[in-house]
This record gives structure tokens, sequence and C-alpha cells, in this order.
């Protein structure tokens, strides 16, 4: 019996001294540990994927009906688009009216978040890279992948300002977030100067044929350095970035201009960067790592005869409309518009569907309250550039609600009407020569380079391209053109209000994020 | 089945009548005089001829007379707190009775953990000891938790939803953290994560440990109080004993709300188009209103019932106990199985509970615990604004068919000209036809536990036992959901593609412990208990998935991955695994003099892989005090008091429920199944315990003979370094780290009133009432800033409804405050603040909202009133909650064409200025601020259940070599009074403290008759 007792106090003993400290020390098991990960060329790859995918990002679902799609803070808020049906988005109104837009809005915080996320994951890449000892990559490699991670910061920070102007700038060095004076917003000259230095080195190291083709390239860093300048309205530079991309040889126009939205033709000879989007269900949809976009669903029009049960989130205008028939340029009015007769592939279509609104129920959908007194009549038409067949869908998509459709950022169409522009206002260059091209291709006569020639020809060459409302706001013509909109406000978004409130307020009470004026 | 028990039920009735005693009559006068021990008359004992109704009462003396008609021979002298007696009369006429106090009522034993049990009347610390016979036993349970709802002061049990076999939310005592705030849960003194695979018929006892005092001797994680659970065994008893239980019921809606029906909804869409044409607003594109002709002929769907079916409830257990060869056992088996009321929901649930139990070479105590559950689960979406589907139930009016006319599910999506018996109806696209979700889509859990503990226990000496105890818990939890292909061209529904994803999620859990424990009494008056020990925790979770599109089968139950037309379209998930250890230190010293005098103290040190290798242990001390008054002698010469008690306590717990390795710099694969991407986390290696220390004084008191019980809980707890997921701002582009972020202090009283007593002979009655009052404030946020939390999209830019800072409730509600209306029945809201601090005549979304309401309860309370008579039972349990508030988000304020409740009949209109109702906006799709007038009362008071059950008296049904037989009848969710315009007032938490009190969209409770029968050998 005595033998037991001492058996089991020793059992005891064992198993509550054998076990220390150690025991206790618990590493993650699947989640891969911070230190030398970037260190290794597969984990660093990763990483770059992960910062393009905020691109990607089009609904959040953590944040109840919240949209953070391109068009919404770009087209919606111009002249050539309008979301028709407005029960899906009531959120989105802001956008389109003005005067509906709050601080608060859940979409401009979506927005807001998507952006920074993308200069955060850039810049993960970057800092780490920076401070990376004893790496297995060459300095080539290393370099290359370096200009990556800054091409998509000054991408992501040039979508900022452009939406939100002064900003928390985050550069190579870490910041301090409890510090108030790291966080401050910092000028747009200040922002657009990072985004600058960032595009010029990654433009000196990226290779001129990508990785994978979605990614970044020389090209891609020139022409949106080429439009970061233009923005600024440094002509010559801009023009000098321009000419620099036209000097690579690499890109050239598609011969029919349709083309360049061809789901079999993505990262054509025009294309100099898209927002790649895969046939895939991986990652799911409606959430943050979707590989698919949803504009097949929200732009197409209802074919209640088919499966392309579209929403109408994006109907163009009467007054774009208008625009692309009385300069007579038909080829482009027919790849970006769907009118009657616009060839769209498939016969069931193009009769009984094609009258752009169907009839009893639409006006239901109008919100009388809308403030801007928009009355939508027949005039609107669907847009159609980023508009699959119901052949296309069932064969190179996942689904509606998942197309692989790219979207295009930059064109080489874009890059020489930069180039044209940047001449218009007084640089050096052949800008008559590129605004000939971009005509001639669209089977339009030649006419004289003016500025107003300019602006319209970039309205009809990149309409529904996420381009035209801050093409009208840096011309000044946002408030002569755009019902509802206040000089000094409206240019820019509201900065979120949950994040001005989450940063809190400095030493002298106030907060530490201000306001955009007028909100 | 109802009928029948019935039916069974009144032939025993009568059976049972005339089993009268042959009557004799013969006269005499019998007196005497009852006193209890110490000679002193006892007032008031009833004294009863057995087999009469004849009886008396004894007078302020104790003495008594009684007429004695001879057909009895038997008294029965009986008094609550004393040991019944009868005594032959055999030609005696006067008698002298001693009462002997029943010991048993005084003497309740409570069980304090690590082997120990305590006498209840030297508790020094706040402990509810639930016995199961009484709230498992006699009514039918379907889920451990229902049974501690109520039945305990402060402790909340909220049924997240009535979908079978949801899982239901404790909190104890308010919120000490923002965190995971669930309690503890001990099953024998092991760990367990939550109740799921406890069937309630295999439990004995629970004990709720409320203060720190009782609570911290399981330092870690027991700042939120602790609930321990005990299995059913054999107590050492030779016979065998064969329980049988069974029972059947049906379900139904409780509730459908305050919703208004198609014909209100017409009324109001009508009304809202008058407003417009009033106010000279455009009413261009709006359809013209409806005709009472077009009325009459909408199909006035009311949705709820629409979609929910009456559904059958079950459970069958059976129980076998007794002793072979020294061997105690029990086993347990179990069969339950809930249909649920709405879609294809279900719960069923297969258990088996072994408990052994023997000594060895007389010294060495052995005790085994097998539990094996199996459970299947059926469920659907719910508080969901993406499912659209329980929200869509709410938010869609009536003047919609299910069905249209060609029998498909009607499309009040984009179908063009949309029309219904002859009547042109807008269309709404927002809100799916809930139908077709409920129909096309099934999702089902397989779970399957594994639970197995051996104590054994070696006595040393008389007083030193030493205990070690070893426990393994396996859960592995398989998930499938299947969406299948459908086509109804006439509606213009299709889904083309078929989906299915699976994901796996396995959990084990180790335990082992040591301990030491001593029980002595020095001298005559010093008597001690003590337990010292260690304990080994290690917890471990992997998780798995795949997903898949286009299969060639479209059935639920058949479709698997080889049915996938291209494997090309499988995406796999990358497997995620994590480990979690703790290690523990404890002793605990209770310590009493003469019984009267009595203090503990306990200490535990824990150490947790979860924090860093400086913050990785945490020290948690606790002391209490007793002083038992009513046994000094200046006390005990006042008759009516039996028990007082003082009892204070102080101790201080801690929290580590956080997610692993939140201090190391690492990255997390984010994203759905097949695009799982790295992400760098906002580390924390600062990351330390949350420590919440509680004070706690108490008193306890019984009166009259213990007639009357009265229990007195006052504290206050005060959590610090409350560990949080901290919301980054946005523009850091950073997940949410989790940071000790705040401090929270709780305060709360609670009594419990407890009143037995008999009324004759035969009929004992005892009622219950416990209530808690409660309430939390933030006390300081160590970032400076309020968290926010809880977002809908139903208010305009769907902002965050909750908000926690300094001074107010943890997610209170946080909006504007409505003023008034305007003269065109639009709200005006109150202007409060500006930037330089005043009034600026603007309203703006920085200054001028506030807290405008608080989700948690300020008192909960619970009623229990049960009376047996004659073999009839009947037991009462009524719940409640008060003052809460909830966020009626269910329905689509934010979107035209949404539901709304029938308080919009009284909205203001030219007719109707002095209404404080909104003007009607049936069309329109902005404008709903959220304020305080969407925040509505979610006080309700329910009554949980009734049940009238009818004992078989023993004479007959051992006639038949029974026991016991035992029916009843019971009526759960029968009556729920509450003002909120809901399904159902009792809605979920979300179990995230930080989003409580938004309805968006729960599955309701279903109310349910159940009839069953107990049988025992």
């Amino acid at each position: 019996m005595k033998n037991i007792s001492k058996l089991f106090i020793m059992i005891v003993v064992l198993l509550s001294t054998s076990c220390g400290d150690d025991f206790l020390d618990q590493s993650p098991i699947t989640d891969p540990e911070a230190g030398d990960f970037i260190a290794d060329e597969a984990n660093l790859i990763s990483l770059i994927q992960a910062a393009y995918q905020p691109m990607r990002w089009e609904f959040d679902p953590v944040y109840g009906d919240s949209y953070c799609m391109s068009y919404i803070y770009t087209d919606v808020r111009s002249d050539d688009v309008i979301i028709e049906n407005k029960f899906f988005q009531p959120h989105s109104h802001g956008f389109e009216n003005f005067v509906d837009m709050t601080t608060s809005n859940i979409n401009v915080r979506l927005i807001w978040t998507k952006l920074f996320t993308g200069v955060a994951n850039a810049n993960e890449i970057i800092q780490g890279l920076l401070n990376a000892e004893g790496s297995e990559l060459d300095a080539i490699a290393l370099e290359a992948y370096l200009a990556e991670a800054r091409f998509l910061r000054g991408y992501y920070y040039f979508e900022l300002v452009k939406n939100y102007g002064a900003l928390p700038l985050f550069g190579d060095d870490p910041v301090d977030l409890a510090n108030p004076d790291a966080i401050r917003r910092k000028d747009a000259a200040e922002v657009y100067a990072q985004i600058e230095s960032d595009l010029m080195e990654a433009a000196e190291s990226l290779p001129t044929v990508p990785f994978e083709d979605y990614r970044a390239t020389q090209g891609a860093a020139l022409a949106l350095l080429s439009k970061v300048y233009l923005y600024q309205e440094k002509w010559q530079d801009a023009a000098n970035a321009a000419q620099a991309v036209i000097d690579l040889g690499i890109y050239e126009l598609e011969e029919n201009f349709g083309d360049n939205w061809d789901i079999t033709n993505e990262h054509g000879k025009e294309s100099i960067f898209e927002i790649a989007y895969f046939n895939t269900t991986a990652g799911g949809n409606w959430n943050r790592s979707a590989q698919t976009s949803l504009t097949l669903q929200f732009f197409s029009p209802p074919f209640t005869n088919t499966q392309l049960l579209g929403w109408s989130y994006n109907l163009t205008t009467p007054e774009l409309l208008q625009a692309y028939e009385s300069e007579g340029d038909t080829e482009r009015l027919e790849a970006t518009i769907m009118t009657e007769g616009s060839s769209i592939g498939s016969s069931i279509l193009v009769a009984e569907s094609l009258d752009p609104i169907p009839p009893d129920w639409f006006d239901s959908w109008i919100n009388s309250e809308d403030s801007n007194g928009l009355q939508y009549g027949d005039d609107f038409s669907y847009s159609l550039k980023y508009f699959l067949t119901p052949e296309e869908m069932d064969e190179y998509t996942p689904g509606l609600q998942q197309s692989s459709l790219n979207h295009k950022v930059l064109r080489y169409a874009e890059v020489l009407l930069i180039l044209a522009e940047a001449v218009a206002n007084g640089a050096a260059g052949d800008g008559q020569g590129a605004f000939d091209q971009v005509r001639e291709r669209a089977g339009l006569s030649a006419k004289p380079l003016t500025l107003d020639a300019l602006k319209l020809e970039r309205r009809l060459e990149l309409a529904t391209e996420w381009n035209r409302f801050h093409d009208l706001v840096r011309w000044g013509d946002a408030a002569s053109t755009l019902e509802g909109f206040t000089v000094g406000r409206d240019e820019l978004l509201p900065i979120p209000l949950e994040d001005i409130l989450a940063t809190g307020t400095d030493a002298s009470g106030q907060f530490i994020l201000t306001q955009n004026n007028g909100y | 089945m109802k009928k029948y028990l019935l039916i069974c039920l009144l032939n025993f009735l009568l059976i049972s009548f005339s089993f009268g005693e042959e009557l004799t009559f013969q006269e005499a006068t019998i007196s005497g005089r009852v006193t209890d021990k110490t000679g002193e008359g006892l007032p008031g004992v009833t004294v009863l001829l057995k087999g009469t109704i004849q009886g008396v009462a004894t007078d302020v003396n104790g003495e008594f007379e009684i007429q004695f008609s001879g057909q009895a021979n038997v008294l029965v002298i009986s008094y609550i707190g004393f040991i019944t007696q009868e005594i032959a009369i055999d030609g005696k006429t006067i008698f002298e009775i001693v009462l002997r106090e029943d010991i048993g009522t005084l003497e309740e034993v409570v069980v304090t953990g690590y082997g120990q049990t305590q006498n209840k009347y030297l508790v020094t610390s706040s402990i509810t000891s639930i016995k199961a016979d009484k709230l498992i036993g006699d009514r039918p349970i379907p889920r451990l938790e229902q049974a501690i709802q109520g039945a305990s002061p402060s402790v909340v049990v909220v049924q997240e939803s009535g979908s079978p076999g949801a899982p239901q939310t404790i909190r104890m005592r308010g919120v000490g953290t923002a965190g995971d705030a669930t309690p503890l849960m001990l099953m024998n003194g092991f760990q367990i994560p939550d109740l799921n695979f406890v069937n309630p018929n295999d439990i004995q006892g629970i004990q709720v440990y409320r203060d720190a005092a009782s609570s911290s001797i399981y330092g870690a994680r027991g700042g939120n109080g602790v609930l321990n659970f005990q299995t059913k065994s054999n107590s050492n008893e030779d016979k065998l004993n064969i329980n049988f239980r069974s029972s059947y019921g049906v379900q139904s809606l409780a509730g459908s709300g305050d919703y208004l029906n198609g014909q209100e909804y017409a009324q109001y869409y009508n009304s809202s188009y008058f407003y417009r044409v009033r106010q000279g607003l455009s009413t261009t594109g709006l359809r013209t209103p409806f005709t009472d002709d077009e009325i009459s002929r909408l199909p006035n769907t009311t949705w709820i019932e629409e979609i929910s079916d009456d559904a059958i409830i079950q459970d069958h257990h059976l129980s076998v106990s007794g002793k072979i060869s020294g061997i105690n056992y029990y086993i347990g088996g179990g069969l339950f199985d809930q249909e649920g009321i709405i879609g294809t929901t279900d719960f069923g649930r297969k258990s088996l509970t072994v408990s052994l139990n023997t000594k060895v070479f007389d010294k060495l105590h052995v005790n085994l615990l097998g539990m094996y559950s199996g459970n299947r689960r059926r469920f659907i979406p719910e508080n969901s604004e993406n499912s659209r589907l329980m929200s869509a139930v709410a938010s869609l009016p009536g003047i919609y068919p299910v069905y249209a006319e060609s029998g498909s599910p009607f499309n009040n999506g984009l179908q063009a000209g949309l029309e219904y018996n002859g009547v042109p109806l807008f269309s709404i696209a927002e809100f799916g036809n809930p139908i077709l979700g409920l129909t096309h889509s099934e999702n089902k859990a397989l779970t399957d536990t594994y639970f197995g503990n051996i104590l054994l226990s070696y006595d040393l000496t008389d007083e030193l036992r030493l205990n070690t105890s070893y426990g393994y818990f396996s859960r592995t939890a398989d998930i499938k959901g299947f969406s299948q292909t459908f086509d109804y061209p006439d509606q213009g529904f299709v889904n083309p593609v078929n989906t299915l994803n699976e994901s796996s999620v396995e959990e084990k859990f180790l335990q082992w412990e040591g301990y030491l424990s001593y029980t002595a009494t020095m001298g005559s008056d010093h008597n001690i208990d003590l337990v010292i020990g260690t304990s080994v925790l290690s917890n471990e979770i992997e998780t798995s998935g795949r997903n898949g599109a286009n299969f060639s089968v479209n059935e639920f139950d058949e479709v698997s991955f080889d049915n996938i037309i291209d494997p090309v379209e499988i995406n796999e998930s990358i497997p995620g695994a994590q480990k979690n250890t703790t290690l523990s230190y404890y002793g605990r010293v209770n310590y009493n003099f003469k019984e009267r005098y009595l203090l503990g103290f306990t200490m535990r040190a824990d150490g947790s892989s979860k924090f860093g290798p400086d913050n990785r242990w945490g020290y948690f001390p606790s002391v209490s005090a007793g002083w038992l008054l009513s046994d000094e002698s200046f006390m005990s010469e006042l008759g009516v008091i039996s028990l007082l008690k003082l009892r204070g306590s102080w101790g201080i717990n801690g929290n580590d429920r956080i997610a692993p390795y939140q201090w190391v710099d690492r990255y997390v694969l984010l994203g759905s199944v097949g695009a799982e991407q790295p992400q760098r986390q906002d580390f924390n290696p600062d990351i330390k315990w949350e420590e919440i220390t509680q004070t706690n004084i108490g008193l306890d008191v019984d009166l009259l003979k213990n007639k009357i019980g009265l229990t007195f809980d006052y504290y206050v707890k005060e959590t610090e370094d409350m560990l949080i997921d901290f919301p980054n701002p946005g523009f850091t582009g950073l997940p949410d780290p989790t940071r000790n972020a705040a401090s929270v202090r709780n305060m709360g009283f609670e009594a419990i009133f407890l009143y037995r007593d008999k009324i004759a002979d035969k009929l004992n009655f005892e009622l219950g009432f416990n209530v808690g009052f409660s309430n939390n404030e933030i006390t300081a946020l160590n970032g400076g800033l309020p968290l926010t939390g809880a977002n809908t999209r139903v208010f305009r830019d769907a902002p965050d409804l909750s908000y926690s800072n300094v001074g107010d409730p943890i997610a209170s509600f946080y909006g504007y405050r409505v003023q008034g209306l305007d003269n065109a029945g639009n709200p005006i809201y109150q202007d409060l603040s500006g930037p330089d601090g005043v009034p600026d005549g603007q309203i703006d979304p920085e200054y001028d909202r506030t807290i405008i309401g608080n989700p948690y309860p300020d008192m909960i309370y619970g009623i229990t009133f049960n009376i047996d008579w004659n073999g009839f039972d009947l037991s009462t349990f009524i719940s409640g909650s008060q003052g809460n508030d909830i966020v009626n988000a269910s329905m689509g304020y934010g979107f035209a064409f949404s539901n709304r409740t029938r308080e919009v009949l009284n909205a203001w209109s030219v007719d109707n200025t002095s209404s404080t109702v909104f003007r009607p906006s049936a069309s329109e799709t902005v404008n709903h601020e959220f304020s305080d007038y969407y925040v509505e009362d979610g006080s309700y008071t329910r009554v949980k259940n009734i049940t009238v059950g009818y004992t078989f008296p023993a004479s007959l049904v051992s006639k038949a070599k029974l026991e016991k037989v035992r029916v009843f009848i019971s009526g759960n969710n029968l009556f729920t009074l509450t003002d909120y315009s809901g399904f159902d007032p009792e809605i979920g938490v979300n179990n995230d403290p930080r989003d409580v009190g938004v309805d968006r969209g729960f599955y309701p409770q279903a109310k349910s008759i159940i009839g069953g029968l107990q049988i025992s050998f």
C-alpha cells in the first residue's frame, strides 16, 4: 500500500514539474511567422499577389450593403452614367446627386479602406525588402520586386489623392500610428511627390515584359506617371512620360476599338495595365477575396428571357449618346453603348430586349426623392464595354456574378491622348500625331488638336472607363456640366467620419484627421 | 398523442380514487403537544389522521386536540423544516411528540470543485446550486442552457435563435469583457467548450459560481463566472435502478410580430402616395394608389406564417444504474429529435453516458466517465443582411403572394409586368422571395463528440487524499452546404449552377490535474479543508474545407464531390491548425471555527501560451469570509430566524479567451476557399491577461423554520485590460489587432426568495423568485477612443449603431435624438453640439449623435411555482428581462417598399398632426437616419414552461413491479408579454458583446406542447 502511495506522489510530482515554461511555448502552426518570410521568393510573390487584390475589391459584406467598385466613385459622379436601379444601392445616391453625400457614407468608407489596404500591402513589401537581410534573391530580382511594390503604392495613392485630396502619407519608413503628427493628412502636392518618385523608381527597374501577364511593367509605370503629371498640369513632364511609353515600341492601337474588351484578347497589344479577373470560383464572390468581378451582373440589362438577368446599375446618359452621334462616331458608340443594332453576339438579345428599358415596371424604380430631378426615359442605354454575351458567359466565366473580363486601367490610346493634351496645353511634342492616331482608329477624320477637341476625344474614347468625372474636375468643367455639383466641395469625397472619430483628437482638442471642405 | 395522454391520466385518476380503505366508526378524542428537541412547543404543526382529510394545527403552545372517528390508526405530524413523523395511535389518547429538524434542507451540499463539497451554510462565496431533478427531471429540456435560464439570478441565458440545435448565449453578472464573455464550463471538473454534446437527462446538478471567491480557483477563464456540471452516477446503492423517460410534442410559431398585413400595407402605400401629392412632391413613376377592389384581391400574405409549419419534438432517455461486484455504474442513453418550424431545419442527438466508480484496496477511489454524442443539425442562415432570408421574411409586404398563379415561386424581383390576381404590383428587387432559399439550399452539420474522464483518488490518511484526473475531449464537425440549380422561366428565377461546400473542424482538448485534498477537524472547533494542485491543459483545433460548382447531381442528400462535372472547379482551402496550452498551480483553504466563523483563501497561478513569455503568467488570489450569526446565542433566541449568514468575498480572475498567437509577429492566410493570401497582422507583443476583480457581499437568511429562504448578493466587478479586437482606422490598411483596450465596471444586486410550505398534509408548494439587477459602464479606454460596432444597412449610410465610450454601457446604441416632427411630418433631430462645443444650428453626425439606448437589461428575473398534491404536480417557470433595448433591423427602413410595423397606421398626416410616428414613406429609399425612433423596448415576460404531471400511487405501481410512474404534459413559450414589434423579443446576441440587441432577422422561437412519461423500475 505504501508503494502505491509513493508511486502516486511520484506521478503527480513528475507531471507537474516536467512541463515547465517550454510547454507554454506555442508558435503558430499554419500561420507563417513574419521573421524572414519575405526572404523566400515564393512568399514574396504571394505578398505581391496580395497587394494586387484590393484593386479587385468591389463589395464587402462586413459593412452591410457597401460597394467600392471603381464606377461608383468615378462615372456615377459624372455626366456619362447613372445608376438606374436605386433600390439596391441606397448608399450610392450621394455619388450621383452630390447633395445626399454624407461623411458617414458607407461606400466612401469602404473605398477609402480598400485603397489604403492596397497602400499597406505594398508597404509591407517595400519596407520588408528594404530591411531584408540575407535574402536569397539576387539584387536585380530584388530591385524588380521593389519596383513593382512601388508601382502599386503609387497606383493606390493616385486613386486616393484624386478622390480624397490631402492624405495620411505612408512612405518607406514605418510610421508610429500613435503619433498624431505622423498620421495627419499631408497636402496633395506632398502625396503627388511620393507618387511621382515611386513611379519613377518603378519605371527604372520594372521589366518590359511582366512576370505574370497582369502584373506591372515599365510601360505601366511610365503610362501611370504621365497621367499623374497630367493631373498636376505638369504638361511637359506628362508629354515626356507619354512619349517614353510610345518610344518603348511595345504598344499599338487595336485595329478595332471594340477588341479591347474582347474576352479572348485580354492583355492585348493596346493594353498597358489591367485589373485581372479570372475564370475561377476560388475566393468566392461578394467578398474581398473574389477573383472575379460583379460588372456583368451590375451593368447588364435584365434580359428576362436569358440567364443574363442584369441589374442595370450603369446606364449611359442621353448626353453621352448625343456626343457620339453629333461627332458621327459610330464605331466607338457601338462598342460603348448598347443600341438598336449593336452587335453583341446572340440573336436572342438583339430584337426584343434591346429596347433598353423594359416598359411597365421601370417607372417604379424611380426614386422620386432624387433631388437632382433626373427623369429617366428611353434615352438611357446600357453600357457595353464590360458586357458579355450569354455564350461568352458560359464559356469564360463561372457565372453572371463572377465575370472574368479584366478591367482596363491604362490603354495605349489614353497615353496618346495624354501626350495630345499636354501638347494642347503648351508642351513640346507630337500631340497632333498622337491625336490623329486615336481618331483615325475610330474611323474619324483628322482635325486640329485644340483643348476642346481633346476634351471631347477623351470623353468619346474613354467613356465608361472611369475617367470622366476626374477629367471634368481637373478641367474645371464640373460645375458647369454636373447638376448639383458644388464647387469647393464636390471635387473630393468626404473623409470617412468613422476614421476621423477613430483617430481622435490631438492635444488641442482638434480632430487629427481634418474633414474636406464643405462636408 | 396529447389526447391519449389525457385519457390515460383520467383513467388512472378514477382508479386511484376508488381505492379507499374500508371505513369503521369509533369515536374518541386525542390530544397532545408537539415540541422541538429543546422542548419548545411548535405552533402551526399539522396533525393529520392518516388516510383521512381530518386534521388540525397546533396552537401557540404546540398543543392540539383532534376528534378520532376510528377510521384511521396513524397520526401524521408534519411541519416545514422538520422530518414528518407517523405515530401509531394504538388506543392511546395523549401524545408527547418531539419533531426533529430536517437537516436535509439545511445541510444541502454544494460542490465547490476539486473533489470537495461544502455544506451550503458554510459556504462563504456566491454559489447557486441547481438540482437537476426539479429543473431537468420533470420537464422536457432540449438543451442544458435552458435548465439554467431564470434559475439563478444574474445568469442571463439568451436563446440565440429558435433554430433547432442553435447554441445559446450565457452571460453572468453583466458583461465583463467585450471579447468572449461566456462563463467557464466544467463537466465533472473538466473544461468543456460548450454544451452542444450534453444530454440534459444525464446531468445531476449544476453549480453556478458567481463571485471571485468561488471561481478564482479556476483562475484563467473564470472571470466571467463558472458553471460546474455533474453527471449522474450511482451513489453506492445496491439496488438496480432503471429509469425511462419519453416525451413527444408539437411545436408551432409563437408569434408573428407586429407587422402590417397586405391590405394594411396597401393602405400605407396609398397614404404615402397621397402625402406626396399634398406636399407637392413628385409622384412620377409611382404606381397609382390601390383601389378598394384591388385591395380586396391582394393575397394578404403573412410571410412568417407561410414559411413556418408545425414540427415534432421528441426526447427519449433510458438510464440504468446499480452496483455490480463493488462497481457503481450509471449508463444513460438518449435520443433527441427536433424538427424546425421553418424550412429544412432540425436537430438530432444520440447520446451515451457511462459513469463508473469504485474503490480498490479500500483506499483508492476510481471514477470513470465516458460520453459520446452524435449530433445532426440542419440550419438556415439568419441574422444576416446578406443572406436575404429571415430579413426578407420581415421586410416583404403581404401584398405579394408566395407562389405565382403558375405555381412557381412568385418573383418579386426583376420580373417585368408584375401582376397577381389582376392587381398590378410594383416590384421590389431587394428582398427576394424567401421560399427560394428555403427550398433550394440546405446546410447540414454532423458532429461527433467523445469525452472521457478518469479520476483516481487515493486516501493517504483519513484526512489526506491525493487525486489525479485525466480528461480527453474530441469533437469532429463536418459541415456541408449545397445550393441547387433551379429554373422557373415564367418568373425569371434561374440558378444555372449548383454549388457544394464542405468544411470540417476538429477539436481536441486534453486536461490533466493532480491535487491533494485535506479535510480535518482539529480539536473540536477548528475545521479545515485544503486543496493544492496543478493543472495542465492543451487545446488543438484543425480546420479544412473545399467547395466546388457544377455537379451532375442536384439532390442534397446524394450530392458529393464525386459528382462534380469538371474537377477543375474544386477549390481546396489551406488547412489551418492552432494549439494553445495552459499550465496552472492552485491552492485553497477553507477554515471555520465552530462552524460559525468562516474563512476561505484561494490562490492560482496560470500560464497561458496565448501571451508572450513576459506576460504569460497571471496570479489570481481571492479571500472570503462568513459569519453565521444565527449560531450566536444572542440570535438563536429569536425563533423566527433559523439561518443568518453574512458573507463577503474579494478576488481576481483572469481571461485569456482570445485567438492564439496574438503576440507573435506573423501572417495570416486570409480569404475565401481557394484564394487565401498572406496578411501581416498588427501583432501585439505586449498583450497580457485581462483581469477581473470582484467584490461581493452576501446575506443568506432562512426564516420560520426554513419555510422562507432569502439570499442577497451585491457585487462590483471591475475588468481591467479588457481584451478587445480593436478597430484600426481604415487608413492604416491593417487588420484589427487584439489589445488590452478598456476597463469596465459591472455592478449589481441579486436576490433569491424561496417560500415553501404545506397546506394540510398533502399539498406542498414552493414559490421561488430570483432577480438580478446589473449595470455596466466603461471606466477607461486605453486607446482613449470610443469603440464602434454593429453595423446595419437598413439605415441611411449604414452607420455603426453601437458605441462604447467611457461612462456608458458597452455597445450602447448611438444615434440622433428625435425632438419632434416638423410641419411635414419629418423628424427634427436634436441639435446637441457643434464644432465649438455648443449647438450650432446644424445636425452633424460628428456632434449631434448621442447614446440612445442600452441593449443590456437592467433586470432579469425568474419565477418558479411548484405544487404537488396527491400525486399531482404543477410547475410553472416564468422568466423575464427588463430594460433592454432592441433595434428591429429586420425591416429595410432604408429601402423603399419594405414592410413596416403596424405603428405606421398612426403615421403623421395633415389630419393627424399630433402623431409622433413619421409621415408615410413607402416609396422612398433614403431619409432614415438611425435615431431613438428606431430603438424599441425589448423587455419581456415569458411563461417559459408550465408542466402538469401525475405520479401514480406507489401502491398501485408496485403491483406492476414498478417504482415510479409519472405522466406529464408541458407547454413551452405559451405566453409572452412584450412591446417589441419583431417576431421574438428573446433575440440572440451574436456572441459579440459589441453587437447586441440588433435584430437582423432571427429564427423565432417556437411554442410547444409536449406530453411525456417517466417510469422507474
